[in-house]
């Protein structure tokens, strides 16, 4: 009786509904002091002075570290350093930390924080991508502006182009967004014994959170421990930033010798955090009368912000996207991440796609209108399907369910019928139904090939119970009953007995980071390499027991049989009593190292990632042509997964993601003043979809097996909002006939084009 | 947030009492939905006071009397939303008040306290307009009826002078032939209005009589739209005449460009909502 593939309640339910989650702000220690961060107030300057003596002098400061006070390395290591902890001589960005205090109080602190004075001598600064570009901008970094370039180049784009009937070009720019967790960043970090500190947070990437405190303290790794608390959501958010939290607060506890607290209010989180990176892409595509793609040339420009945190790889992963899902022997492709003086931008669920696959699932769209095929056809006639390769030459292998996600979205949705019942509206009230097709490229591959390993820690304790730990992090996304699920199919016992203890850097070695839709395959597998030693070893108790050779023993339903007669059995529970008896070592590491990726700089060829996720989105949308105002009224959303370990769980990331998508595509959108200061850094003004927001969301799972993951599943949790905003955007061309190239379509851009039109 | 003390007022006489004795900068806390979150922005400057109302029962009915409604300042909007009598007499009114903030909010924010805030966008505003009602201001010293139209003076800013409670709101007990509040949003719902329209007005012998119009978030305060309303005195609701108001209120309001939207969108949008209301008033009809 398999529990993979059922949808079992999640572990972390009744805690969550009941209130007993206990998040890193429930937390508390005695002697604990509380830290508050000061941050600048200049969006780019060189720092002249940093006056501390009035901060000193407020009752219950206990210590003010500005980054003189660094024992280590000021530099947060990410991909490339060039983030500090806190800022040296010069801020980049307005909200830039400078100094931390720690206090017996919050009041304390926070009266602290605004009599620390910074004097600085302003910088010119750069605000946009063109901006940051221009030969003559100001250098925000010694190596220049631009953070990092990629490319691609296969075959011959101007023959492509040459061989083409059409070529379309265009330009289309997205904007910031911001994770909007629920739980805003914290971090508690506590001296331990012989010089050692242990870390407790909200965070995603423990192993980079225990790099980040041994840099900043100059102390080795071994005298680091990090504990990941109950994690109230990432999205990206918390995977490279909360190194740069933990560094401060480790350094604090680490000069008092007192536990200190650092948790950050919404506009503390706002200006500081990592956020989506704004784009700017130039997409150019040829193809013939038949709608087959024969040439594209992509410029892709994202704004990397002050910092390049992850900047490198997010560019590198929408490379590696973006020329869509499609065939197409002909590609150029340009991508630069550039330096602004703009909070820096991380990962986010997507991680460098939604931008570019926005501009392509346009540019297919106008194809399909200009060569009058329908947009669903266009997508299905140029679809990569087993065989086939990518733009960087990898040959697809296996389980490529692309097809199959348009078709059953397009049956699903009623696309034939409802395309022309929508042409039919003439008023004010227009309806439009769009199509997307995008694929996601599974974990870091090439990209993060350092990473591409996990462990796994299986235990059975004396009742027959089990304890699982691993170095991926559960933040809401399911993984601790994904993985909770495997292990008891591993084992052959009940979903029930599996418990996957809290993230811990002693338990397993570095795992890894939980991003990239990762967790599922790499800790899945870890914990399956990890059950399949533990029942060799059960093997031979289990044949002993029960004279019958255990190659022909099935372990099930917490049970072992005798497959050929089921009736010949023993309870899981008495073979690990007989096992403990027999003083049999039932706990133990499991290892997996991902297949194989590479991936050639120069012409930007190589087999990239080791399996890819396929999704199709169909969107309907509602537009009032006298307010511009865009309403979805459903979403059809098809994905290839693999296989669905749970099937509600990969329902729930497909309604948040489409959630996320309509807040992507309509609403959301970070404003800057001139200075560059950050003006909506919170809730009541940057706008997020609420539940009415929300659409009819209708999720399909399609499973293409891969046979290299456990039970065929690939990974899942980023997929699904990737294509979300193209589908809604080319649902309001099909309900309006106007084009939108610059997300988020708000009623003030939307209503000025139609009106242009009227 | 700082911390900050709270005087809960017992009565209508301990708050006068405290008056006399004098109090520096004192603020009323109804729901708290925005002094609240001016306290935790540090948007008040220290020292002040905060009365906690909220326990005034006095001040939380609604009464129908024959020639006014009188509501209570400390009326939520939930308590008006939900209202069937007021729903028959000023739908403009319970329509604004369906659209505050989420459930959560509505059941905690009061109408005193939205009139009180002095915002230009705040919902309740505009239908208190359309439909002329005053405010009955009280303090240790005396009393006054203040019409609504002329209580504000800024963004934020009032005649009322500080010690002084807004009792309750009263409104003509007049019927009118239709009413209605629409308002646009940056998402739809938990939204402060980007812009509202509050339309109230009567019938004879076919045409439009009386007809007041109000716009919330285009202006420094509620302003009405009297010109608009001028032109449509006497006239058939027909499409052109539909049409024309709405090219009338466009010139009417004077809006700006922040956070929410756009001078430009929020100038076409008066129009927009106009011709719609007149339309369903078409409609209904
Ligand atoms: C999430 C959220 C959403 C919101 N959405 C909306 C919305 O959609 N539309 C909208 O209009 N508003 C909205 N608001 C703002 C707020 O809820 C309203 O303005 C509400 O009516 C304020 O009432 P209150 O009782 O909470 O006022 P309080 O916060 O208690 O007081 C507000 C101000 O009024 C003064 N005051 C209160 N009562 C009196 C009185 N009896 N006499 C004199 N002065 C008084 C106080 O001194 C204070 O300055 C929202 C607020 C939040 C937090």
């Amino acid at each position: 009786m398999s529990v993979v593939g059922k949808s079992v309640e999640r572990k972390d339910a009744l805690d969550k509904v009941l209130g007993l989650a206990q998040y890193v702000d429930d937390m508390h220690f005695d002697n604990m002091l509380i830290a508050k961060g000061v941050y600048s107030k200049e969006t780019y300057g060189k720092i002249i002075s940093i006056d501390i003596s009035k901060a000193e002098r407020v009752k219950g400061v206990v210590k003010i570290v500005t980054s003189k006070d660094i024992p280590g390395e000021n530099l947060v290591p990410i991909v490339r350093k060039d983030m500090p902890f806190l800022a040296e001589d010069v801020v980049r960005y307005y909200g830039e930390p400078v100094a931390y205090v720690a206090a017996e109080t919050i009041e304390a602190a926070e009266e602290a924080v605004k009599l620390v004075h910074i004097q600085y001598k302003p910088l010119e600064t750069v605000l946009s991508i063109e901006e940051s570009i221009k030969e003559k901008a100001p250098k925000i970094h010694p190596h220049g502006n631009i953070h990092k370039s990629y490319k691609i180049r296969k075959g011959d784009v101007a023959r492509g182009f040459s061989e083409a009937d059409i070529i379309i070009e265009n330009e289309y720019r997205t904007p910031h967004q911001e994770h909007s967790y629920l739980e805003t960043n914290g971090m508690l970090a506590v001296p331990a014994y012989e010089g050692g500190i242990t870390v407790y947070g909200s965070m995603q990437c423990p192993f980079y959170v225990q790099e980040g405190v041994a840099n900043i303290l100059n102390i080795p790794l071994n005298k680091v421990r990090i504990v990941q608390t109950v994690t109230g959501g990432g999205f990206g958010g918390k995977e490279d930033i909360p190194s740069l939290y933990a560094g401060n607060a480790a350094l604090l506890a680490y000069l008092t010798g007192r536990p200190v607290k650092l948790v950050l209010t919404r506009e503390e989180d706002f200006f500081t955090s990592s956020k989506r990176h704004p784009s700017l892409i130039k997409y150019k595509t040829g193809a013939r009368k038949d709608g087959t793609l024969t040439a594209i040339e992509v410029t892709y420009y994202l704004d990397g912000g002050a910092y390049s945190t992850l900047s490198p790889i997010v560019m590198w992963r929408g490379l590696i996207h973006a020329t869509g899902p499609y065939r197409c022997e002909n590609v150029r492709v340009d991508s630069h991440v550039v330096a602004t003086n703009r909070v820096h931008c991380g990962a986010f669920r997507g991680f460098g796609q939604p931008q570019v696959i926005f501009a392509h699932e346009s540019q297919m769209d106008i194809l399909a209108d200009k060569l009058q095929i329908d947009p669903a056809e266009i997508r299905r006639i140029n679809a990569v399907n087993v065989g086939d390769e990518t733009s960087t030459g990898q040959k697809l292998e296996t389980s490529v369910g692309l097809l199959e996600t348009i078709e059953k979205s397009v049956d699903k949705s009623e696309w034939q019928q409802k395309r022309s019942i929508y042409e039919q509206d003439k008023g004010d009230k227009r309806r439009g139904i769009g199509v997307s097709s995008c694929f996601y490229g599974v974990s870091l591959g090439a990209g993060g090939r350092k990473y591409e390993r996990s462990g796994a820690y299986v235990e059975i304790n004396r009742d027959s119970s089990v304890n699982v730990a691993v170095g991926t992090t559960e933040m809401g996304q399911g993984m601790r009953t994904v993985l909770s699920q495997i292990t008891a199919d591993a084992l052959g016992v009940k979903y029930e007995d599996i418990y996957i203890v809290p993230v811990d850097s002693t338990r397993v070695p570095d795992s890894g980071p939980t991003v990239a839709s990762r967790a599922t395959v790499m800790s899945g597998n870890a914990i399956r390499d990890a059950c399949r030693q533990l029942k060799e070893r059960l093997g031979k108790v289990a044949e002993e027991m029960l004279k019958i050779p255990r190659e022909v023993l099935v372990w099930d339903n917490d049970e072992v049989y005798f497959k050929q007669n089921p009736s010949v059995k023993l309870t899981f529970k008495s073979v690990i009593e007989e096992a403990y008896k027999r003083d049999v070592h039932l706990a133990t590491q499991g290892w997996f190292v991902a297949p194989y990726t590479t991936f050639d700089e120069e012409t930007g060829q190589g087999w990239c990632y080791f399996t890819y996720v396929y999704s199709t989105n169909v969107a309907e949308v509602e537009v009032d042509m006298t307010t511009g105002i865009v309403t979805v009224l459903k979403v059809t959303a098809a994905h290839d997964l693999g296989k669905a370990i749970n099937p509600a769980l990969v329902e729930g990331q497909i309604q948040g993601g489409v959630v996320q998508g309509i807040g992507y595509a309509l609403i959301e959108n970070l404003l800057y003043d001139k200075s560059g200061k950050m003006i909506n850094p919170n809730f009541s003004t940057y706008i997020i979809p609420t539940s009415v927001d929300t659409a009819v969301i209708d999720p399909i799972i399609v499973e293409h097996i891969y046979p290299d993951g456990p039970y065929g599943a690939k990974g899942f949790g980023e997929l699904p909002i990737i294509g979300v905003a193209p589908a809604i955007v080319n649902a309001v061309f099909h309900a309006t006939g106007v084009r939108m190239k610059e997300l988020p379509v708000t009623p003030e851009r939307l209503f000025s084009v139609i009106g242009e039109k009227k | 947030m700082r911390r900050f003390s709270v005087i809960r007022i017992r009565s209508l006489e301990h708050l006068f009492d405290l008056a006399e004795k004098g109090m520096t900068n004192p603020y009323f806390l109804a729901g708290g939905t925005d002094l609240l979150i001016k306290i935790k922005d540090d948007l008040l400057i220290p020292p002040f006071t905060v009365l906690d109302i909220s326990g005034l029962q006095e001040l939380r009915s609604i009464h129908f009397e024959q020639d006014y409604v009188r509501i209570g300042s400390l009326v939520t909007h939930g308590e008006i939303e939900k209202h069937p009598e007021l729903r028959l007499l000023f739908p403009s009114l319970t329509d604004a008040c369906h659209g505050v903030g989420s459930p959560q909010i509505r059941n905690r924010a009061t109408i005193g306290g939205n009139i009180g805030n002095a915002s230009p966008a705040a919902d309740s505003i505009p239908p208190l307009y359309v439909y002329g009602a005053e405010l009955h201001l009280v303090n240790s010293k005396g009393e006054r009826w203040v019409k609504i139209e002329d209580f504000f003076t800024g963004p934020g800013k009032t005649i009322r002078n500080p010690v002084e409670i807004i009792k309750e709101i009263r409104i003509p007990a007049e019927k009118r032939d239709y009413g209605t509040y629409l308002r646009l949003g940056q998402r739809k719902a938990l939204a402060i209005s980007k812009i509202s329209l509050a339309l109230a007005g009567k019938k004879k012998n076919g045409s439009m009589e009386d007809v007041k119009i109000a716009l919330g978030a285009v202006g420094p305060t509620v302003i009405m739209a009297v010109e608009t309303s001028l032109y449509l005195r006497g006239k058939e609701l027909s499409s052109e005449v539909i049409k024309e108001a709405g090219n009338i209120i466009e010139k009417e309001a004077e809006p700006i460009t922040d956070l929410r939207s756009s001078k430009e969108y929020r100038k076409k949008m008066c129009s927009t909502l106009l011709v719609k209301a007149l339309t369903n008033w078409k409609q209904v009809a």
